[in-house]
């Protein structure tokens, strides 16, 4: 595109010797404004799409904060036999659940999110809700649970790894 | 259509699973006291329509199995008609997630798997 409009440019440059100067100006700045026009939108663009990219890593970043803040309050739950912090703990699990699930529904309906995570994502949310507000949760007299206990730190860092290996890809 | 908001008309604070674990807002209890009664009152082509969101804040899972899912385990209903019967409502896209987790455990619930004992005053 740009040689071409330098072959335009010599071509007007060659015919201001001869008659119709006037028209050929008037080309000529037509064809500088084109350029510079197509110019600004593609930079228009490559910022934008710069920027949405940003954006993407940003959401998923604090998704992943959001997992391991969910996790060590689950470990701190579900590794004690109950006690004064019971009732704060279970409000905050049952709220940064809540949380994940939103981002999580936000980065899903991003277009550029890939089908196959979406999935691994909802799929984690459904069960880390099962498995860290089932049971006796919020049952008085409730007991530890090593088992559970497990099972979440194992599903957090799952999650996690996964959210490690979408920022990584969107960086690419 | 009948109504029934959990927020306003049982409790904004939806927690625990018996009555045993003297929440005053447990499954048990919302299962016992409202739900089942209001399911029993509806004509044959009625609907209950059940406002998720009004005041509460979240569910958790103890408390959705033994509400809705305790219908069918109980024996009181099949999950088939029960889910006929319910429209789960809200404004917060939020509780799409507890509608979807209401729904599944319905659908797990083994119909009369188990005799139901009351915990009240356990």
């Amino acid at each position: 595109m740009l040689s071409q409009q330098n072959e335009l440019l010599s071509a007007i440059t060659l015919s201001l010797d001869k008659s119709g100067w006037v028209e050929a100006l008037v080309i000529g700045i037509c064809v500088a404004i084109a350029g510079a026009l197509s110019a600004y939108g593609f930079t228009w663009f490559h910022w934008r799409r710069l920027e949405a990219e940003a954006a993407k890593t940003s959401l998923l970043r604090q998704l992943h904060d959001l997992v391991e803040a969910f996790e060590k309050l689950c470990l701190e739950y579900w590794l004690s036999n109950g006690g004064d912090r019971d009732a704060e703990l279970a409000i905050r699990i049952q709220i940064t659940h809540r949380m994940i699930h939103k981002y999580a529904r936000i980065f899903g309906n991003l277009q550029s999110a890939p089908a196959l995570a979406r999935e691994r994502f909802f799929r984690f949310s459904s069960q880390i809700y099962d498995e860290a507000t089932g049971g006796d949760f919020q049952g008085k007299g409730r007991k530890l649970s090593r088992s559970k206990a497990n099972t979440i730190a194992r599903q957090c860092s799952d999650a996690r790894a996964l959210l490690n290996e979408l920022v990584y890809r969107n960086a690419l | 259509m009948a109504i029934f908001n959990i927020g306003k008309d049982f409790s904004t604070d939806p927690q625990g699973r018996y009555y045993s674990d003297e929440t005053g807002s447990s499954g048990e209890e919302f299962r016992e006291l409202h739900l089942k009664p209001r399911i029993e009152l509806l004509e044959s082509d009625e609907k209950l329509e059940i406002i998720l969101d009004d005041g509460v804040e979240s569910y958790g899972s103890s408390f959705l199995v033994e509400g809705f899912g305790g219908m069918v385990k109980y024996g009181y209903i099949r999950s088939d008609v029960l889910l006929s019967k319910l429209q789960l409502t809200f404004s917060d896209e939020d509780f799409a997630f507890y509608r979807d987790k209401i729904v599944e455990y319905i659908s797990a619930a083994k119909f009369n798997s188990k005799s139901y004992v009351s915990t009240k005053n356990k």
